[in-house]
């Protein structure tokens, strides 16, 4: 199962997606640097996981897909888990909430957004480029339209991969340059096709008038209201409690 | 060498959901087997089962009444193989597949393969692939994709996007292929296989059908609903009932038949 947008209807889904990127980026921050220890960090998770159902987010496909990194998990665990000397089954599940945690947060982010509001969200965060001359809008539409097009592609790959070995061809044989070699068959049809969709694109684009120096409409707008500044409030409570923690 | 590939009540599935009904069917070699039905209706799904691709699947496949065992005996080329090409000359495209079996003969085997897809090899052999035509490089593509010469050929829409003269040419080359081995082609271009079939399977919503080509056209003509053949065939074949045999859909054939003077190369045989 994929994890992409699901709609729904709560203050979640309704707060500005410039906020929601924030708080996304501000709990994985929270997951990654956190020094609380093993109870705090299962108790955020079970937090996060509880408000996620709450706000009526779709976690089904965010909790099976958990399931594809288990190599990721089991890797960084063991290698964490042997950190100080001899082996320590505490920093080993630390290691591997930290990562769910970080996991299930960027699954929840992309179930609760749009490709509008994902589009929005770039451009305000590449706004301040605009400063040094760089076109905000611009990367945020290569930003979006690259990951729209990720999955398309990655199924085409399959499907390749399925074609070619139907006509004789043998993947993930030999080392260094032979294992280069033996993905040529694979490689250059993607690669190939993605560029004629690329153009394609580009092409369908210039005929419907787009330019994206020019300024556009929004379909959505999308406002600052009471729930958005009671997260930020929370946000800027909790690093003002860490700090404060910190320095006392 | 096997006759004839057997499908006893193939169910497929994907991730658990039933596609279709069951299908049962025998395709035979000698002339063309054709599969038809609407996009969606599992017709490449199918094709990929029987190549051993797609194991979601229940039922058995048999060749000659025996188990049929796919591996090395069935090649399958896919909806636009020129798609597939990653070369840089027909020869080293159309080689590939027996280079990897380390085939000592590849060049002779390779040349042979594709003069019978009717691709002039002196001529071609340096060529890119991209410097073909349309058709030329479906051509290449769909001899690259069965060059093992396996016992059993699956085609998924070898016509498409092709022009009429193009999907004429190729038409006939299938049926020479067919001759001496199994081929089996989904399409929905029938207008250019239709003379050169054997037996048509229908996968429709209500039912799987599986009949010689006579019976298909008739049912065709019989029952609007059944399978859309093309408008003036229908309506030209609506001056005079159907009697035992069915006019090719050839202009030539049909404004015979109406007259009264078709002789028997201008009617459709049965499989
Ligand atoms: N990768 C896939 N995952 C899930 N379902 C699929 C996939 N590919 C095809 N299907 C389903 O299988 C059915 C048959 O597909 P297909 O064999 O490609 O149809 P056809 O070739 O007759 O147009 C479709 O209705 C589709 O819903
Ligand atoms: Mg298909």
């Amino acid at each position: 199962m994929q994890i992409t947008y699901s709609p729904a209807d709560s203050a979640l889904y309704r707060l500005n997606p410039f906020i929601k990127g924030l708080g996304t980026l501000f709990i994985i921050l929270l997951f990654s640097v956190t020094m609380q220890g093993l109870f705090s960090l299962f108790f955020s998770l079970v937090l996060t996981i509880l408000l996620a159902i709450l706000f009526k987010v779709e976690l089904k496909p965010i909790l099976i897909s958990i399931e594809k990194i288990w190599l990721l998990l089991l890797l960084v665990g063991i290698i964490q888990g042997f950190s100080t000397g001899n082996f320590n089954p505490e920093s080993l599940l630390i290691a591997v909430i930290r990562i769910i945690g970080v996991f299930v947060t960027s699954g929840i982010f992309v179930t609760i957004s749009s490709q509008s509001e994902l589009m929005y969200f770039w451009e305000q965060s590449f706004r301040p480029l605009n400063l040094f001359g760089f076109q905000a809008r611009e990367l945020a539409l290569v930003m979006v339209i690259s990951v729209r097009f990720l999955p398309v592609i990655l199924g085409e790959l399959d499907r390749i991969r399925m074609a070619q070995m139907a006509r004789g061809a043998r993947f993930s044989h030999g080392v260094g340059l032979k294992a280069v070699k033996s993905l040529m068959p694979l490689l250059i049809p993607t690669l190939s096709l993605a560029i004629i969709r690329a153009e394609d694109l580009a092409l369908a684009m210039e005929a419907r008038g787009y330019c994206v120096s020019r300024q556009r409409t929004r379909y959505n707008h999308f406002s600052i209201g009471f729930f958005d500044i009671f997260v930020c409030g929370i946000m800027l409570g909790t690093i003002l409690a860490y700090v404060l923690q910190i320095r006392f | 060498m096997i006759n004839c590939l057997e499908l006893r009540e193939i169910e497929l599935f994907y991730k658990n959901r039933r596609i279709g009904d069951k299908i049962s069917c025998r395709f035979e070699k000698g002339r063309v087997n054709l599969i038809v039905g609407r996009a969606g209706s599992g017709k490449s799904t199918l094709l990929r089962a029987i190549a051993g691709f797609h194991k979601e699947f229940s039922g058995k496949i048999f060749a000659d009444d025996m188990s049929f065992d796919s591996e090395g005996r069935i090649a399958l080329a896919f909806q636009n193989p020129e798609n597939l090409f990653f070369n840089p000359s027909v020869g080293d495209e159309v080689c590939y597949a027996l280079i990897q079996k380390d085939d000592k003969e590849f060049r002779q085997k390779g040349i042979a393969w594709l003069e019978k897809w009717g691709i002039e090899a002196s001529a071609f052999w340096k060529k890119h692939p991209f410097e073909l035509s349309g058709g030329e490089k479906r051509k290449v593509a769909l001899s690259a994709c069965t060059v093992l010469l396996p016992e059993v050929i699956l085609l998924d829409e070898p016509l498409a996007g092709l022009d009429f003269q193009g999907r004429e040419k190729l038409a006939g080359i299938i049926s020479q292929i067919a001759r001496d081995h199994i081929v089996i082609i989904v399409t929905h271009d029938p207008e250019n296989l239709i003379d050169l079939t054997g037996r048509v399977l229908f996968i429709g919503d209500q039912a799987v059908e599986f009949k010689c080509v006579n019976e298909f056209i008739a049912k065709s003509l019989q029952e609007p609903d059944f399978y859309p053949l093309p408008d003036w065939y229908v309506q030209a074949m609506e001056q005079k009932p159907i009697k035992k045999h069915i006019p090719r859909l050839r202009a030539e054939s049909v404004f015979k038949y109406l007259q009264g003077t078709a002789e028997d190369a201008d009617y459709l045989f049965a499989g």
